[in-house]
């Protein structure tokens, strides 16, 4: 393999990862604090349409992610008050939030730009390259990226030290592990899983941001395809650690990336395979992880006083 | 001298039962004060409307002479009062220090510095004499006895004044019981005031300056070190009992044998298990199972009724060894059950009173693969009218009734499969008079039609007045069994461990 | 045999049963008027366009018939999984694989009579989807895979072979487009008017619901699968079945999800291409909840969303609002639905 063909298969990785790693940081974040959040997908699609259309309407690209961030919070903090103070089944509350994002973009997607389905692109984020480092064979792209591919990677050394060092994040582990002892030491275990969520939806959001306006350049209806979902896995994968996670972020990336190179590959094989790819690679490792990584021990269950 | 802390007239209610009925307790600096009493006395009800964490319907709480109000644990913690529960509210992911930092942090810090955290944990060891080990291990991991020192050590942070300890020694090893009587014995010289809620007899007299006993909800005595022996204690704490003297059927003398263990033993993972287990339950015998909380019950019922199955010994039902484990043989054989938690164990709580009254194998089964719904309202409504269960019509979902009417239902279910052997946990655990002899004239006709029965249940008092025989479990052994008239003594004795089972 | 109170009671119960649906739908209308009053559109003329294309015409009864047995026979494929505790987030896929047996089989069958093919072909595609969700169900069952999202990516995993099937193996002999050949003519479910599209899939579709309603609350095992879904421990400790039930469980899910796709070739599309499901699979989940998990609620919820498909193509004629609101209908009223559980004091089935 060339070292050309290595660099393009990263920075491609780097692409596909980033809105994955953004949006299991966020998830991260819930399950510590004891929610399964299946809405990651709809906040996603949330955060792409909200960015795409603040960023065009406005003509800035910063614009459109604030717009973003303030929409995943918005949804984040809906299902918080459906699975932390009304103490919904969390599956079916994250299911509508799905489905609710899925529809309304699509709706305010047409009302805004009046076209069915054809693309509305936009210039998009900069890339911004780290002079020298951005040069280097190989892993150069890693430091020719645009600010949320930056700040995507940053944020893996703040959650995780958040989540270990600050008594912030150690309110919110307690949550997740034990909410009953969480709540005899005082601590507000509702609010504390509402902040959690709130902070999921805007990362996820941003992850979405990503994909409409530093990959694609534009909006699709139902583009964050999956995206959620895998990075549920990316979770699991990743042993709920921000570490792991950014690891298993990049696996996946790979082998999303791997559908735009398996031609200079040399892989013969019809390119739905590659599509399908990390599906079944989610199932794949889950089946041989899933049993192993420990779960935060209230993880899911609703919380009764 | 002011106590440190005073309770005057405290009333707690739960749906028609007073938990506690006008209690006064004082508790003073540089003593230790024990609170005695068999289950259901509410000590831990007194203690926890102490420590703010259940509002009393009636009652002042003063500490040092002044009134205070506790909304919650927070208030009572700034009054200086810490609760060790019987139930540590440790995080077990987290490290030691992890589980110490909320509590030994200082307000406003944004991150938790582990030096700090352990400066301040060796402080309050030190205090109390106890040794934390290794403050970066995982809380799951570890030995009872340092898990409640840690506990200890949370509950002393801040300026506590009054300890509050509930049934400490009740996971510990003897060992570890004299480690934490050195602790509390510490304390008290450092001026502090211990209180701990217990039902065993020897720590009182080894450790109590006073002793306060609580029966029913009420004090029925106050004494201080020395006034009372062991024999007293006892006496005051279990009352006077009918010995003998209720109405209980003679079981028919050569009646055969409905259940026999033979050296059982059962482990389980996180609580007591069973540890070599013999007994023999006659056909139209109740045979009573004392024991405090925790010392076996629930492994003795995931046993029987095929949950669990034994490591060794043997189990006959009706004479005949049981050689598969599993909740459909057993009830198959003849068994029922009226389970310890009845919302959870009992009845699907969402499912209708109709739906319920067919939740078993054997009553289920008699159609067949069908479920006929006419068959089974008739069935549901002879129970209804027989048990006079209070519901809204058999259709409506039975977390809608009371609990006692839940109860009823249950036991409605279990004699109507007509079983060789009835294994009830607690059958009349929240139920008023009429329904608790509702439910003990059913297994009277189940008794007279050669059922046995095995009554586990933490109510002395009941078990006293309807078992024809009594056996006590202790940390998962069972005594040999005792015959009417029962004395008093040695089962408060066999109770507290003090004699060997 | 039962008292005349015991009558009045279950005819309310039976009325607060229905209240929270209603409620719930009230709430979307109401929400939805909102969305489209903010996309600029005009919420009551949307309102009759939506009502006159779903009921204006009996062409458009038919389409509402065409649109209701799919979602009606995944409807039930979905109460009938969570009814026993399990997230069957797959009906999807599963009615997707569904439509593979039968676009593969369908061509092959032209020399046996109707009577016999479509008996085989339904049978394929219910096999076939019982399979898929089977997966799911093995991976939970050995490997602790939480279903929710094993069929979740088994959906996503079956959209792709779809593709690859219609632009490989099985794409048409000639070669144009990426879809598989047309089923022979004994493949395809008969019509049951004359004109119209609506077939006998849709009586299929109803039979099914009457079974499904007759699975849950007459037979046994029904009972044991309600009760498990509701509270494992208890029924363990009454004596019923509760290992093997996700299987089952699973597995009859499936069935009718590959069902609801094998017809929907047989019946209506006749060959297989992509996107020829417009998300059935999910649509049943707002299905399943709206009627509230019982096979008779299920047939109205089939029926007032495939009214609320067909119209929206209408509503987007004739309104200017896109026929996309459908789905942000279908979340507010889970959404509603879940509110209102809670403000009861329920707690949802698990």
């Amino acid at each position: 393999m060339s070292a050309d063909l290595a660099a393009a298969l990263l920075a491609s990785t780097l692409t596909m990862a980033v809105p994955l790693l953004l949006a299991a940081l966020g998830e991260l974040i819930a399950e510590r604090a004891g929610v399964l959040n299946i809405g990651l997908e709809g906040m996603l699609l949330g955060g792409a349409f909200a960015a795409l259309t603040v960023a065009l309407l406005s003509g800035s690209v910063a614009l459109g992610v604030a717009a973003a961030l303030a929409v995943g919070a918005g949804l984040g903090g809906l299902l918080a008050l459906f699975v932390a103070h009304w103490n919904a089944n969390q599956v079916v509350a994250g299911t509508a939030l799905n489905l609710l994002a899925a529809g309304i973009t699509g709706v305010a997607y047409r009302a805004v730009f009046g076209v069915t389905g054809a693309a509305l692109t936009i210039t998009g984020a900069p890339a911004l390259p780290l002079p020298g480092l951005s040069t280097l064979p190989v892993l150069g792209p890693f430091f020719n990226q645009t600010l949320i591919g930056y700040a995507a990677f940053a944020l893996v050394p703040v959650v995780g030290g958040w989540l270990a060092y600050s008594l912030g994040g150690l309110r919110l582990r307690m949550v997740g592990e034990n909410p009953h002892a969480a709540e005899t030491q005082g601590v507000a275990v509702r609010r504390v899983r509402l902040a959690a969520l709130v902070c999921c939806g805007m990362l996820a959001a941003a992850g979405g941001a990503f994909l409409s306006i530093a990959y694609a350049n534009t909006f699709v209806e139902g583009m964050s395809a999956g995206r959620g979902f895998i990075a549920l896995a990316i979770v699991i994968v990743g042993r709920r650690s921000a570490p792991g996670i950014m690891v298993a972020a990049l696996c996946f990336g790979f082998a999303t990336a791997l559908q735009f190179h398996f031609q200079a590959l040399g892989l013969a094989v019809p390119f739905q395979f590659f599509l399908i790819l990390p599906y079944v690679l989610t199932l794949l490792v889950l089946a041989g992880f899933a049993g192993r990584a420990a779960a935060p021990a209230a993880l899911g269950q609703p919380y009764e006083r | 001298m002011t106590p440190v802390l005073a309770l005057r007239g405290i009333t707690k209610r739960y749906g028609g039962v007073a938990a506690l009925d006008g209690v006064d307790l004082d508790v003073r600096a540089g003593e230790v004060h024990a609170l005695l009493g068999e289950n259901g006395a509410g000590k831990s009800t007194l203690m926890n409307v102490a420590y703010g964490l259940v509002a009393p319907d009636a009652g002042a709480i003063a500490v040092d002479g002044r009134p205070r109000r506790f909304a919650n644990a927070l208030d009572a913690r700034r009054a200086g009062i810490g609760m060790v529960h019987q139930e540590f509210a440790l995080v077990d992911a987290l490290s030691v220090a992890e589980n110490l930092a909320l509590a030994l942090s200082p307000p406003g810090e944004w991150r938790w510095r582990r030096a700090r955290v352990a400066a301040a944990a060796a402080r309050l060891a030190a205090r109390a004499g106890l040794e934390l080990g290794d403050l970066d291990a995982p809380v799951g991991g570890l030995p009872v006895g340092l898990r409640q020192r840690i506990e200890i050590v949370k509950a002393l942070a801040g300026e506590t004044r009054v300890l509050i300890l509930d049934e400490p020694t009740a996971v510990l090893t003897p060992a570890e019981s004299a480690q934490l009587f050195a602790v509390l014995d510490r304390l008290r010289g450092d001026g502090a005031a211990v209180v701990f809620i217990t039902h065993k007899l020897s720590e009182v007299t080894a450790l109590a300056d006073r002793v306060t006993v609580m029966r029913r909800g009420r004090v029925v005595a106050r004494t201080t070190r020395g006034e009372a022996d062991e024999a007293e204690l006892a006496r005051l704490m279990v009352g006077a009992l009918l010995l003998g003297a209720a109405a209980v059927p003679a079981p028919a003398p050569d009646a055969g044998l409905q259940l026999q263990l033979e050296a059982v033993r059962v482990t389980r993972s996180q609580s007591v298990g069973l540890d070599g287990v013999s007994l023999a339950l006659h056909a139209g015998e109740i045979l009573g199972i004392a024991g405090v909380d925790g010392n076996g019950q629930d492994a003795l019922f995931e046993l029987l009724t095929g949950l669990c199955p034994p490591l060794h010994g043997t189990v006959w039902l009706g004479g005949a060894p049981l050689r598969h484990f599993d909740p459909a043989t057993l009830i198959d054989a003849g068994v029922a059950c009226i389970p310890p938690d009845r919302l959870r164990q009992g009845v699907v709580a969402a499912m209708s009173v109709r739906e319920n009254a067919a939740l078993n194998r054997r009553l289920l089964g008699a159609g067949g693969w069908r479920v006929l719904p006419a068959a089974q309202r008739a069935a549901a409504q002879t129970m209804v009218d027989a048990y006079a269960i209070k519901a809204d019509g058999l259709d409506t979902p039975v977390r809608g009734l009371s609990g006692g009417n839940v109860q009823k239902l249950i036991v409605a279910r279990a004699l109507a499969t007509a079983p060789r052997l009835l294994v009830a946990v607690n059958p009349t655990r929240g139920l008023d008079i009429a329904a608790a002899e509702a439910v003990w004239a059913a297994v009277g006709k189940a008794l007279e039609r050669g059922a046995g029965v095995l009554l586990v249940s933490t109510d002395l008092d009941e078990i006293v007045a309807r078992a024809h025989r009594v056996a006590v479990l202790y940390r998962g052994r069972l005594s040999a069994p005792l015959a009417r008239p029962f004395p008093v003594e040695r089962l408060a004795a066999l109770l507290a461990g003090r004699e060997a089972a | 045999m039962t008292a005349s109170p015991g009558a009045v009671a279950g005819a309310v119960a039976r009325w607060r049963a229905l209240r929270m649906p209603l409620l719930a739908l009230a709430a979307a209308l109401a929400a939805s008027g909102v969305v489209v009053v903010l996309a600029g559109g005009d919420p009551l003329l949307a309102l009759t366009a939506l009502l006159e294309g779903a009921f204006g015409s009996p062409d458009a009864w038919s389409e509402v018939g065409v649109r209701a047995s799919p979602l009606l026979l995944t409807g039930l494929a979905v109460t009938i999984a969570f009814r026993a505790g399990i997230w069957n987030i797959g009906a999807e896929g599963q009615l997707l694989v569904g439509a593979v047996m039968v676009a593969w089989l369908g061509t092959r069958v032209g020399a046996w009579p109707s009577a016999v093919a479509l008996p085989v072909l339904l049978a394929a595609a219910a096999a076939g989807g019982a399979a898929w969700a089977g997966i799911a169900a093995v991976l939970r069952t050995a490997r602790g895979v939480d279903e929710v999202i094993s069929t979740i990516m088994l959906n996503f995993i079956a959209l792709g072979l779809l593709g690859w099937l219609v632009q490989g193996p099985l794409m048409e002999a000639a070669g144009a487009y990426p879809q598989s050949d047309a089923i022979a003519a004994t493949a395809r479910m008969p019509r049951l008017v004359g004109g119209y599209r609506v077939h006998a899939g849709l009586v299929l579709a109803l039979l099914a619901a009457a079974a499904a309603w007759g699975l849950l609350f007459r037979t046994a095992l029904g009972f044991e699968m309600r009760a498990a879904g509701l509270n494992i421990l208890a029924t363990r400790l009454a004596g019923l079945r509760t290992t093997g039930a996700l299987l089952r469980a699973l597995a009859l899910s499936g069935a009718l999800a590959g069902l609801a796709g094998g017809i929907e070739v047989s019946a209506v599309t006749f060959r297989l291409y992509e996107n020829f499901s417009p998300g059935y699979g999910f649509t049943a989940i707002a299905v399943a909840l709206l009627g509230r998990l019982h096979p008779g609620g299920v047939v109205a919820a089939a029926l007032f969303f495939a009214a609320l498909d067909v119209g929206s193509t209408a509503m987007q004629r004739v309104a200017g609002v896109s026929a996309v609101l459908v789905s942000a209908v279908q979340a507010i009223v889970i959404l509603a639905l879940l509110a209102f559980e809670q403000r009861r004091g329920q707690t949802g089935a698990a």
